[in-house]
C-alpha cells in the first residue's frame, strides 16, 4: 500500500513541479545560447528570466509540499486519505519521500543549469574535468569519502527534519485549543510552532554539543577530525527527525479534526 | 445474526459540548438504515466516529474491530463534502479506487458513470457540484463493501436523480452488506430504511424497525421525524 500512495503522491507533486523544473532547464540552455552570440542585452535579460524562474522553482517546490500535505489530509480530500486502508504513518512517509525525491530532481536540475554554465565559460576546457576528478581520486583517503557520506546523510536528514517541522506545524491546527479562531489557526499558529520549533532545537542541540566529549569549535586539521562531530551530529538528528515524526503521527491519528 | 456494528456508550465531546452522548445500538448484516436527525444532531460525528476520523470515548466495533486499517477495508464512505482531488480527470479517480480497494468494481463504475452520461475524461473541476456528487457516490457505491456509511447521498442532486440514486443504491445492495444512510430529507428515501434511528443533540431518541415504528405510530416516518424534531426544526 505504501508503494501506491508513493506512487499517486509522485505524481501529483510532477504536475506541480516538473513544467517548472523544465522551464528552468529550457531558460539555462536558452540563457547560454545567447551567451555564445554575445548579444549583451538579450543575454542579460535571458540571465534575469532565468534567475527569477530559480527562485520560482525554489518557492514553488515549498507551497507544493506543504499544499500537498495541508490540501490532501487536512481539508475535504482528508476524508478520502484517512479512510483509505492504511496507516496515518504510512500516509505521512509517503508524503515526505515523494517530497525528498522532487526536491532531489530540482536540486539535480539546479545542478545541471549551473553545469551548462560552467560549460559555457570562456576559460572551459573539457580536460578541466578529467583533472578534477584524477585529483579527487588521487589526494582522497577512505576517511574523505566517509566525511562526505556523513555530510550527505546529514544534509538529507536536516532537509526531512524540515518537511517534518513543517507537517508538525500544519498538524498543531488540529489540536482542539487552535480551534476558535481561523485566522489564528491557520496562519500565525503553524509560522508560530516553525520558528519556536527551531528556536528550541538550536538551542538544545547547543547545549548538546558542550556537553559531548570533544570541542565542536577546534580546528580541523584532517577530514578525519570531522568524523566523530558528524556523526554525532547525524545521531541527534535521527532522533529529533523520529521523534517529531512519531509527534505528527499522535496528532493526526488521535486529534484529527477534518471540518 | 452477527452484528457488524456495535456501539456502546458512544461520546463524543466539543469543548465541553457533547455531539454524542452514550449513543448505544447494533447493526446487524443486511439492513438498510436510516439515520435521521436535524442538521447538528452528531450524524456526521457518528459516520465520521466509524470511520476512524474521530476519537471517542466508549466501544465501537465494526465487524468486530476497533475502527482502523481492518475495518477501513469493509468499509465504503461517502462524506457529506466533495473529497475528490479537482485536478485530475474522472477516470484518474477510477484508477486511485481500484489501486486502494481490493473490493472496487472497474467495470461497474464505468458503466454507472456511463449511464450517468459523466465523461470519465472530464477533469473533476470540470464537472457541476451534482455531477462531482455523483462520480462520488459511484465510487463509492462500486465498492464490494460491507458496510456502506452514506452521509447525505442525495443532499445536493436534483430531485430526478434522486429516485435513479436510490434505485442504485437498492440495485448494488447485497444482502450481506448494511448501508447506513444519513439524511434530512426523509420523504425521498425512506422507502428504502428497514431500520431507523433518530438521533437528537447527540443522543439517540427513538430505533428500531422502520415498519414497527411505523405501525406503532400510525405515522409515516416522515411524519414522526417532523413530530420528534418539530423543535429543533422550528427554533
Amino acid at each position: 500500500m505504501f508503494a501506491k500512495l508513493l506512487k499517486h503522491e509522485f505524481s501529483a507533486i510532477a504536475k506541480g513541479l516538473l513544467p517548472i523544473y523544465l522551464l528552468m532547464i529550457a531558460a539555462a540552455v536558452i540563457t547560454n545560447l545567447l551567451l555564445l552570440t554575445r548579444y549583451d542585452t538579450p543575454s542579460a535579460i535571458a540571465a534575469a528570466i532565468f534567475g527569477a524562474i530559480t527562485v520560482a522553482a525554489f518557492v514553488i517546490t515549498l507551497v507544493t509540499t506543504i499544499r500537498r500535505f495541508r490540501r490532501n489530509l487536512l481539508k475535504d480530500e482528508g476524508y478520502l486519505m484517512f479512510t483509505l486502508p492504511v496507516t496515518t504513518k504510512q500516509l505521512i512517509l509517503s508524503k515526505a519521500v515523494a517530497a525528498i525525491i522532487w526536491s532531489g530532481i530540482g536540486l539535480f536540475c539546479g545542478l545541471l543549469c549551473g553545469f551548462l554554465f560552467i560549460l559555457n565559460a570562456s576559460t572551459f576546457e573539457w580536460g578541466m574535468i578529467s583533472d578534477f576528478f584524477a585529483f579527487i581520486f588521487s589526494h582522497a583517503q577512505a576517511g574523505d569519502w566517509l566525511v562526505v557520506a556523513e555530510v550527505i546523510v546529514s544534509m538529507i536528514l536536516n532537509f526531512t527534519l524540515f518537511l517534518f517541522v513543517i507537517y508538525l506545524s500544519i498538524s498543531v491546527t488540529q489540536l482542539p485549543i487552535f480551534k476558535a479562531n481561523d485566522t489564528v489557526r491557520h496562519r500565525i499558529v503553524p509560522f508560530g510552532c516553525f520558528i519556536l520549533f527551531y528556536i528550541i532545537y538550536i538551542g538544545v542541540t547547543s547545549l548538546i554539543s558542550k556537553l559531548l566529549p570533544f570541542d565542536a569549535n577546534a580546528t580541523i586539521t584532517q577530514s578525519s577530525d570531522l568524523l566523530i562531530p558528524l556523526l554525532s551530529g547525524i545521531a541527534i538528528e535521527l532522533v529529533v527527525v523520529t521523534l517529531v515524526f512519531f509527534l505528527v503521527d499522535y496528532i493526526l491519528a488521535r486529534h484529527l479534526n477534518l471540518e | 445474526m452477527t452484528s457488524l456494528i456495535e456501539i456502546k456508550d458512544l461520546t463524543k465531546v466539543y469543548k465541553k459540548k457533547p455531539a454524542l452522548l452514550n449513543v448505544n445500538f447494533t447493526a446487524e448484516k443486511g439492513r438498510i438504515i436510516g439515520l435521521l436527525g436535524p442538521n447538528g444532531s452528531g450524524k456526521t460525528t457518528l459516520l465520521k466516529a466509524m470511520n476512524g476520523l474521530l476519537e471517542t470515548e466508549g466501544t465501537l466495533l465494526i465487524d468486530g474491530s476497533r475502527p482502523g486499517v481492518k475495518t477501513k477495508e469493509i468499509v465504503s464512505f461517502l462524506p457529506e463534502r466533495s473529497y475528490l482531488d479537482e485536478s485530475v480527470k474522472v477516470k484518474r479517480m477510477l484508477s486511485f479506487f481500484k489501486d486502494f480497494y481490493a473490493d472496487f468494481d472497474y467495470d461497474k463504475a464505468k458503466s454507472l458513470l456511463k449511464d450517468m452520461n459523466i465523461d470519465e475524461e472530464a477533469k473533476i473541476k470540470q464537472l457541476s457540484k451534482g455531477n462531482k456528487e455523483k462520480v462520488q457516490l459511484i465510487l463509492v457505491l462500486s465498492r464490494k463493501a460491507k458496510l456502506y456509511l452514506l452521509d447525505e447521498p442525495i443532499g445536493g442532486v436534483d430531485p430526478a436523480a434522486r429516485d435513479y440514486i436510490l434505485d442504485l443504491i437498492l440495485k448494488m445492495y447485497d444482502p450481506g452488506s448494511t448501508v447506513i444512510i444519513s439524511t434530512h430529507l426523509i420523504t425521498d428515501v425512506e422507502r428504502v430504511f428497514d431500520d431507523v434511528i433518530f438521533l437528537k443533540e447527540g443522543e439517540i431518541v427513538l430505533k428500531g424497525d422502520a415498519d414497527t415504528i411505523r405501525e406503532d405510530h400510525g405515522k409515516s416516518i416522515d411524519e414522526l421525524f417532523r413530530e420528534v424534531f418539530q423543535c429543533s426544526l422550528s427554533c
